[in-house]
């Protein structure tokens, strides 16, 4: 019944937690993937697509070279394996497709992006972003970093409505966005989702993540599946901002 | 990527592959600081560097592995 899970590149070993946690981040959507894509077709009740969500795990590996791949695992749930005979993988990796990268010819596997953390500070170490200075240079090399990026990643407590250079989350997390000066790219119409962590306990505290994925994006269901189709058929380079550099 | 909180975790786990500090030609007295609260040491292999006009300086770093 597993025959295909999991399924690990020739040359993996498996990695600590960290690179576990990591590509959680892309779990995150597999549980959207369920949700708008499994649900409807296995016809199942809003509490199985709860449970099995959440039951989603992916896996990360590092191969031989070091380079970090992963892998999507379903284990946690010991009962509906019978679901992931219908429930290819496919369409879950669409999501993931957003925040990683294949790196074997094998389709279920990917390698995870660099992660950029970038942070204005002062000689003496204050990060608050009111105390920094605002010139026309930085603001292009922040917009810069922001145009770079494919998605960003948000913690509602640090979302700032100041200034309006970056908007706030809304009290329960599930909406943000980018407002004004710093939006990195619109010619991508990204927008900023947000998700529940489907589980709890995540890096130390029951936490939202929000993301900025490519076009199209929103929380209602239906339009997360044209988007995911829209994403497979649309051609390399066109549109598929957020997926490849 | 802005904020404390998150990257604190997040470089705890050591999941930040990249680190850019902007460093602003100010002295604030004040906090808050970076990553205050980080349980281990986390070294750094500088990688680029940017100077602006302004004096404030761009420094990309990876941690070493």
């Amino acid at each position: 019944m597993q025959a295909r899970w999991p399924c690990v590149p020739a040359g993996a070993r498996p990695v600590q937690t960290p690179d576990l946690i990591r590509i959680r981040l892309g779990v995150i959507d597999c549980a959207a993937a369920v949700e708008t894509w499994a649900a409807p077709r296995l016809r199942l009740r809003p509490a199985t697509v709860n449970v099995l969500a959440q039951s989603i795990v992916g896996v990360a590996w590092k191969n031989a070279a070091g380079a970090r791949s992963g892998s999507i695992l379903s284990t946690r749930f010991a009962r509906p394996l019978h679901f992931f005979q219908h429930f290819s993988c496919i369409p879950v990796l669409e999501f993931v497709e957003a925040s990683v990268r294949r790196p074997y010819h094998d389709r279920r596997s990917y390698v995870m992006r660099p992660l950029r953390y970038s942070i204005n500070v002062t000689l003496d170490g204050c990060c608050d972003h009111r105390v920094g200075i605002v010139d026309e240079d930085l603001h292009r090399h922040a917009a810069e970093n922001l145009a770079q990026a494919d998605a960003l990643l948000f913690w509602p407590g640090d979302l700032r409505d100041d200034g309006g250079r970056v908007a706030a989350a809304g009290a329960d997390g599930s909406e943000a966005g980018l407002d004004g000066t710093l939006r990195p790219d619109d010619r991508r119409g990204k927008e900023v989702r947000s998700c529940r962590a489907p589980w709890s306990g995540w890096i130390g505290t029951r936490s939202w993540c929000a993301g900025i994925w490519g076009r199209s994006w929103s929380s209602s269901s239906g339009s997360r599946v044209r988007a995911v189709r829209g994403r497979r058929e649309a051609p390399a380079g066109a549109g598929g901002a957020g997926i490849d550099r | 990527m802005g904020g404390v909180k998150l990257p604190l975790a997040l470089a705890e786990l050591g999941l930040i592959d990249e680190y850019e500090f902007v460093v602003h030609p100010r002295v604030a007295g004040h906090g808050p600081t970076l990553f205050a609260g980080l349980s281990k040491y986390i070294d750094l292999k500088l990688v680029s560097r940017l100077e602006f006009r302004s004096g404030a300086v761009a420094m990309r770093y990876e941690p070493r592995r």
